[in-house]
């Protein structure tokens, strides 16, 4: 083979490959357990002095998903039906909350090289200004890694609706919250298709 | 009327030192039974800081897989009722901690003052000598519960020491002893075909897990100006507001 062939060969299989590694992670849902450390939150008075109930130090655990839409966006989605503590709510709930791209103001991306890539989530409110969380990712076969990423929010930052304590919007204090490193199982759904199921993106 | 002039005390005589040791006896005893006296029938409030909160998820008396919290620490608002010099009960303040809740200013759980709990076995008692004590409340179902929330046989317990200075009292690290604990979110309905009688729609909660159970911190109360023998009889704490 000569050396001209041989080139030419490497540069068509470095595009193959290039191009496998998007398409591995394309139009695929991958679920998990995402572990997070460091929750340090604390209700508010209205003259914005800490109340009742307050939780420090504490790690949790979320049922999340991964939707990659394509070769460059993804989203979240948080299960609700796989959560055990929201008692006769549950029924009346979708099946996940989406959070992602798609939404306005939201920029989640994503790039895979080979093996491995990076991902980055940021979302901007006029008010609250911008919160963000990035970090790296490696690919192989039906298992997709995460690294441990440390969320990153203005200090005043209220954490949006869903975390709540006792109803109260609540104000994360001290260290930010980190998320750990996390083994992600690909599923066999598609977003392309469960974005249409009633209970994900739409109200069942 | 007989009127009666004190004798200047002679301080070298031989019968001062017996007076002084009849006195001090006098004084222990009086100093010793006010600190009783100094509890009964008042009320305390503080901050309880709880850590080492390891909890899991329920859904329907289900563990699930979500949510677990390791290692939590959270405090809660608390008040203490002494109702004599023997028991003691424990008010959570609702109004405090949720006070957008449509609740009772207070959950009360501790003695029975009133017996009105026969399905239960209460004991929640307490001694102070000189400043110091001890308390010990227990919890025993006798019964189960028609709701489906507890057994018969089910027990708590938490135990500890504690001391009063004037108007602060503080509560040192409290043991806690239970076969299971569960903290129930869910409600209970009334049974449209049986007005009166009620059912658990679905056991909703969390589990304390792991080998360790929360640990209380020492705690300082400060006195309020409310008695048990009053607060009893407003409505919100004992009974529906």
């Amino acid at each position: 083979m000569s050396w001209f062939r041989r080139i030419l060969l490497w540069v068509v299989l470095g595009f193959v490959l290039h191009g496998s590694g998007y398409s591995q992670l394309a139009d695929t849902i991958w679920e998990g357990t995402q572990w997070i450390s460091s929750i340090n939150m604390v209700s508010l008075k209205p003259d914005g002095s800490a109340n009742f109930p307050s939780l420090l130090g504490a790690r949790f655990n979320l049922p999340l998903e991964i939707w990659f839409w394509d070769n460059t966006h993804f989203g979240i989605v948080f299960r609700n039906d796989r959560w055990g503590f929201d008692g006769g709510r549950l029924n009346r709930m979708r099946k996940g909350e989406y959070s992602g791209h798609g939404d306005e103001f939201k920029n989640y991306t994503y790039r895979l090289k080979g093996k491995a890539g990076t991902f980055s989530a940021r979302e901007y409110d006029d008010y609250f200004g911008l919160e963000s969380y990035a970090g790296r990712l490696v690919l192989q076969g039906n298992k997709l890694t995460t690294d441990r990423v440390t969320y990153a929010a203005p200090t005043s930052r209220y954490l949006d609706g869903s975390a709540t304590l006792a109803n109260f919007p609540c104000k994360q204090i001290g260290k930010l919250p980190v998320f750990d490193k996390t083994v992600w199982t690909k599923t066999n759904r598609k977003p392309s298709i469960a974005k249409d199921e009633p209970g994900y993106l739409t109200d069942p | 009327m007989i009127t009666t002039t004190p004798r200047p005390i002679n301080p070298h005589h031989p019968g001062t030192l017996v007076r002084r040791i009849v006195l001090g006896g006098v004084l222990a005893f009086a100093f010793g039974c006010p600190g009783h006296a100094q509890l009964a029938d008042t009320i305390w409030e503080g901050t309880q800081v709880i850590r080492n909160v390891n909890v899991q998820g329920m859904r329907d008396r289900l563990l699930m897989d979500y949510p677990v919290v390791i290692g939590g620490r959270t405090s809660f608002p608390f008040e203490i009722w002494f109702w004599d010099e023997t028991h003691f009960g424990i008010v959570f303040r609702n109004d405090r901690f949720d006070p957008a809740r449509n609740s009772r200013k207070g959950e009360y759980e501790g003695w029975d003052y009133n017996n009105s709990e026969p399905e239960f076995s209460r004991s929640f008692t307490y001694t102070l000598r000189s400043g110091k004590g001890t308390f010990l409340g227990r919890n025993l179902r006798l019964a189960n519960s028609p709701w489906g929330w507890g057994y018969a046989g089910q027990m708590s317990q938490y135990s500890g020491k504690f001391s009063v200075k004037g108007s602060k009292l503080t509560t040192q690290k409290v043991v806690l002893l239970t076969d299971s604990w569960d903290l129930q979110t869910g409600q209970a309905y009334e049974d449209p075909a049986n007005p009166g009688e009620y059912f658990a729609q679905r056991f909703d909660g969390v589990r304390f897990i792991g080998n360790k159970y929360p640990v209380f911190e020492n705690t300082v109360w400060t006195k309020t100006n409310r008695k048990p023998s009053l607060a009893k009889d407003e409505p919100g704490y004992l009974t529906d507001p």
